[in-house]
């Protein structure tokens, strides 16, 4: 599979099809990788795939294509980042080469706790989990620990941009349901929601990581950061913090396609994809239509009809 | 200096008894995160000392958010007040070596020039620290590079070397022999020393070797090509630099309501585009490529000519920290290499 | 409690504005007293110094002192409208209070002028900072050779200090030279731009110090020119402007390489800028 993404890499850059194409290559150590840029067919021997590779490429497109067009690798869940990118006039459909990989799921760093990290030679997906290569032997995990909780619940098939497809979709039936997570965050009451978040919001320190890897956080100037109006502190007191974490998580409503990229980069631990779920959830209640399904469709919060839809100001 | 043992057992009594006569500080696991926290139970005392904490100690003396003065307006007259009530005296305990070693740099930029910064010095004269010799060192620790603080600690009061049921206790200033002339510590052996020392090369032996970075430093090429790379990864945020225990630039802002309010400093970071914004539009810094060199151009190259001093202790909080791997490690050997 | 400065560096001192005086469409002069009587009295800076200025609810801003330390009893500092604090200080009125920290940063080495001709180059707004070290020349007149002052703006309503003028140019052994981009009904003095206007005048480097301040743009040819006419980087002095919130070398924003505008400049030879990265 990395032969044929590394293959497809080069002849769009040989063929001048695109400017750069965007995927993986090996990181500092065997069980991180790190976004590449390959602009020249050299460049594209470098490309890997394997579990490691968690990030979400779209993050680069919007100012990728700004040099030319682009072939980014995704995984079925990031494509639905590109999907939402084209709907919301950031990059232009023609601009995007998407190349979908056959993603299995992507590595949960938990799965290697009980392992010295020194000792990791490499990583690579086993039957249906991963193996983990260490200087004393070969440890296989299974897949309910391997990989990240989207992937347990992981139902999305080749996202509607998809132009080249490599290798064949891994079969599998989810581990688990996709509200799992938020099922338990859904008994609380109100108050003891807020209780949770205000002790999960003390520990933020506003180093906008979540917001950095969000592909669907492009806005040029965040409303947290303008200094003219002042919107939101910058202050680390509780109220401030839940006011960025909020207002961000409302712009996101029937946007945020559930890559967990907020909660992976966030440094202190604060689960956020329990925010972009509950909302999504919500949206798709009441909207009857997710995020990056399709690239023609109108936002949700881009949909209001005036002549349809009920008054939305109350008397 | 003196040194002595303490039983493993016997630290929940002697923090105890300390806490009569000041705060104490100790790493605390919340959820999956270990941060310096007030012990307030010693009864059900849960220290995490095999994790290092997410944040060191920055927040200890240069809080995320504190206030530097009030203000009340009454028509066009201003008064300001600040809260300068001395602080309860504290002693933070399992402090790594690292974490202490920056001290000696968040120093030397406090004093740097008159007027001092006072709000911070206030907060270290009030400190106590007693430092743990790491037995587990993460996978992006690179301390032993840097410096031998691990072997040889510096800026801490009293240094605790795990040697099986108990600690090997090495008071480094007359506050730390004060500390272990509590009756929790006991006379050590020679036994005991030779035990501290081999747990101490055992770490050290499974970390890399010295380099005069601040020599290499000097010699930096400015236009080094790997910054457009890294540039181009990069998501400019902030996680290296805020979790870093030797950056320390702020910001200061208004928090107005009304006519009163208050100004307070909060952290920023020379990773974000604002940092060095100009009101009319100049910026010195305008992309990610000039923004990822000033971080490690700061930290090895402009901090040892202007204090003497690496601003980087190898704890490698930013290597783990950064959501797509840009490891200064790698990039400073990249760079010594490159020159 | 009121706390001291000394105890704490970022608390202000706080001054009444006594006057403001209106420059051009976008740019205001404030003439503040400290509250503090013998504060008033004792306080001295050095020209080239530099202030943050706060306004209460708004937020602090780093001006120069454009006043003379020869001139006691209150500062000055001159205001162009671009950001969140500049915008504030355009609508405060007379009588208002502000808070202040200074003497801040490093000043021209003005011993070192003595007995030299002065050059002084400025572009619009630039001419703030290099008055105050202007006045404390012409008050000091005897110091000092030759002095020529080459002021220009993008047109007359942008020329700020003109209330000066005939102070400058009457003072013994100056000139002061004014120019402006465009040609305009009524303007007898030079047409053009600043570094043009340079090479017509053609200023000899002899025994002579050249001070420069302006827009990067006119910087840039300025150092070119006077270049041209033999002023070596040890001859030309200048004042740089950087994001600044400490003001006293903590918050890190403002570095060159390893030098702090705020506290190692913001004075700076051209020789000295010349061993520092370009990055300003």
């Amino acid at each position: 599979m990395e032969n044929e993404l590394r293959q497809k890499a080069k002849e769009l850059l040989e063929s001048g099809q695109v400017k750069q194409v965007i995927g993986y290559e090996d990181g500092s150590t065997a069980f991180k990788s790190t976004p590449c840029f390959a602009s020249s067919p050299e460049d594209a021997d470098r490309l890997v795939w394997n579990p490691t590779c968690v990030n979400n490429l779209a993050v680069y497109l919007p100012s990728a294509v700004k040099q030319g067009k682009v072939a980014v690798a995704v995984k079925p869940c990031d494509g639905r980042s590109v999907v939402e990118l084209i709907k919301e006039h950031q990059i232009n459909r023609d601009d995007v080469v998407t190349m979908v990989v056959p993603c299995p799921g992507v590595l949960n760093p938990d799965a290697l706790a009980d392992i010295d990290p020194k000792t990791i030679k490499n990583i690579e997906w086993k039957g249906d989990g991963i193996s983990v290569t260490t200087d004393s032997g070969e440890i296989s995990i299974p897949r309910e620990k391997a990989f990240l909780d989207k992937c347990l619940s992981c139902t999305l098939t080749d996202p509607a941009v998809t132009n080249i497809k490599l290798g064949d979709s891994p079969e599998r039936s989810p581990l688990k349901d996709k509200d799992a997570a938020i099922a338990e965050y859904e008994k609380m009451s109100v108050d003891e929601r807020r209780v949770f978040w205000a002790k999960e919001f003390t520990k933020c320190i506003r180093c906008y990581a979540c917001r950095q890897a969000c592909p669907a956080c492009y806005c040029k100037e965040c409303f947290v950061d303008k200094n003219g109006q002042v919107w939101a502190l910058k202050s680390t007191d509780p109220e401030a913090n839940w006011f960025f974490h909020m207002t961000r998580a409302m712009h996101l409503a029937g946007r945020c396609i559930g890559c967990g990229e907020c909660e992976r980069s966030c440094p202190m631990g604060i689960p956020l994809t329990l925010i972009g779920r509950t909302l999504e959830k919500d949206v798709e209640e009441m909207f009857g239509s997710g995020a990056g399904q399709d690239p023609d469709a109108l936002p949700i919060l881009g949909s209001f009809d005036l002549t349809k839809d009920p008054d939305p100001c109350p008397e | 200096m003196e040194a002595k043992v303490i039983a493993k057992s016997d630290i929940g009594a002697w923090m105890k008894g300390l806490a009569d006569k000041c705060d104490v500080i100790a790493p605390v696991k919340d959820g999956d995160v270990s941060a310096f926290k007030k012990i307030e139970d010693f009864g059900t005392l849960s220290i995490d000392l095999p994790t290092p904490t997410v944040k060191g100690l920055r927040e200890q003396f240069t809080p995320e958010t504190e206030t530097l003065f009030e203000y009340k307006l009454t028509g066009q007259q201003a008064e300001l007040t600040s809260d300068t009530a001395a602080q309860k005296d504290r002693l933070i305990f399992g402090v790594r070596a690292c974490d202490a070693a920056a001290l000696k740099y968040t120093d030397a930029v406090n004093a740097n020039c008159e007027p001092k910064d006072a709000l911070y010095f206030a907060k270290r004269k009030q400190t106590t620290l007693v430092g743990v010799c790491c037995t587990t060192p993460a996978w992006s620790c690179f301390c032993t590079e840097i410096g031998d603080f691990l072997a040889n600690p510096i800026m801490m009061d009293l240094y605790l070397t795990d040697i099986g049921d108990k600690y090997y206790a090495e008071a480094l200033t007359p506050k730390g022999e004060t500390l272990i002339g509590a009756s929790q510590f006991q006379a050590a052996t020679d036994a005991d020393k030779q035990a501290a020392e081999s747990a101490k090369q055992k770490v050290i032996a499974a970390l890399p070797s010295p380099i005069d970075h601040a020599e290499k430093g000097k010699d930096f090429d400015w236009d080094d090509p790997m910054f457009t790379k890294l540039a181009e990864k990069c998501l400019a945020c902030g996680a290296c630099t805020f979790l870093c225990p030797t950056c320390h630039c702020f910001d200061i802002q208004e928090c107005a309501q009304g006519s009163k309010g208050s100004r307070y400093r909060c952290w920023d970071t020379c990773q974000f585009e604002k940092f060095t914004l100009m009101g009319h539009g100049h910026n010195p810094r305008p992309s990610k490529n000039e923004r990822t060199r000033q971080r490690v151009f700061h930290k090895f190259k402009y901090s040892p000519e202007r204090y003497g001093i690496l601003g980087c202790v190898g704890c490698g909080r930013c290597i783990t920290a950064c959501p797509v791997n840009i490891d200064i490690q790698r990039v400073v050997h990249k760079l010594e290499a490159d020159k | 409690m009121s706390t001291s400065k000394s105890d704490n560096p970022y608390v202000p001192e706080l001054a009444v504005i006594e006057k403001i005086i209106t420059e051009t469409s976008d740019t205001k002069t404030f003439r503040a007293v400290f509250q503090n009587e013998a504060l008033r009295e004792s306080f001295t800076y050095e020209p080239g110094q530099f202030q943050e200025v706060s306004v209460f609810g708004v937020g602090e801003a780093t001006f120069c002192l454009t006043s003379t330390p020869t001139r006691k009893g209150y500062i000055e500092f001159a205001v162009k409208k671009v950001g969140t604090v500049t915008s504030a200080l355009q609508d405060i009125d007379e009588g208002a209070t502000v808070g202040i920290r200074a003497p801040l940063g490093n000043w021209f080495p003005y011993n070192d002028f003595k007995g030299k001709d002065l050059l002084f180059i400025g572009g619009g707004i630039g001419m703030a900072p290099m008055r105050s070290l202007l006045n404390f020349c012409l008050d000091n007149r005897a110091d000092y050779g030759k002095i020529d002052i080459i002021y220009g703006a993008r047109s007359s309503g942008d020329l700020s200090f003109q209330y000066e003028f005939d102070d400058w140019s009457k003072s013994p052994n100056t000139n002061l030279y004014l120019t402006i981009d465009k040609p305009e009904d009524g303007w007898t003095k030079n047409v053009g731009f600043v570094p043009a206007y340079l090479m017509d005048l053609k200023p000899s480097p002899e025994n002579t110090i050249a001070i420069t301040c302006g827009p990067p743009i006119m910087i840039k040819f300025v150092l070119q020119n006077l270049r041209e006419l033999g002023f070596t980087d040890e001859q030309i002095w200048t004042t740089l402007e950087m994001k600044m919130k400490c003001g006293i070398g903590k918050c890190g924003r403002c570095n060159i390489g390893h030098k702090y505008v705020c506290i190692d400049g913001p004075v700076f030879s051209n020789a000295q800028l010349a061993e520092l990265p370009p990055e300003y």
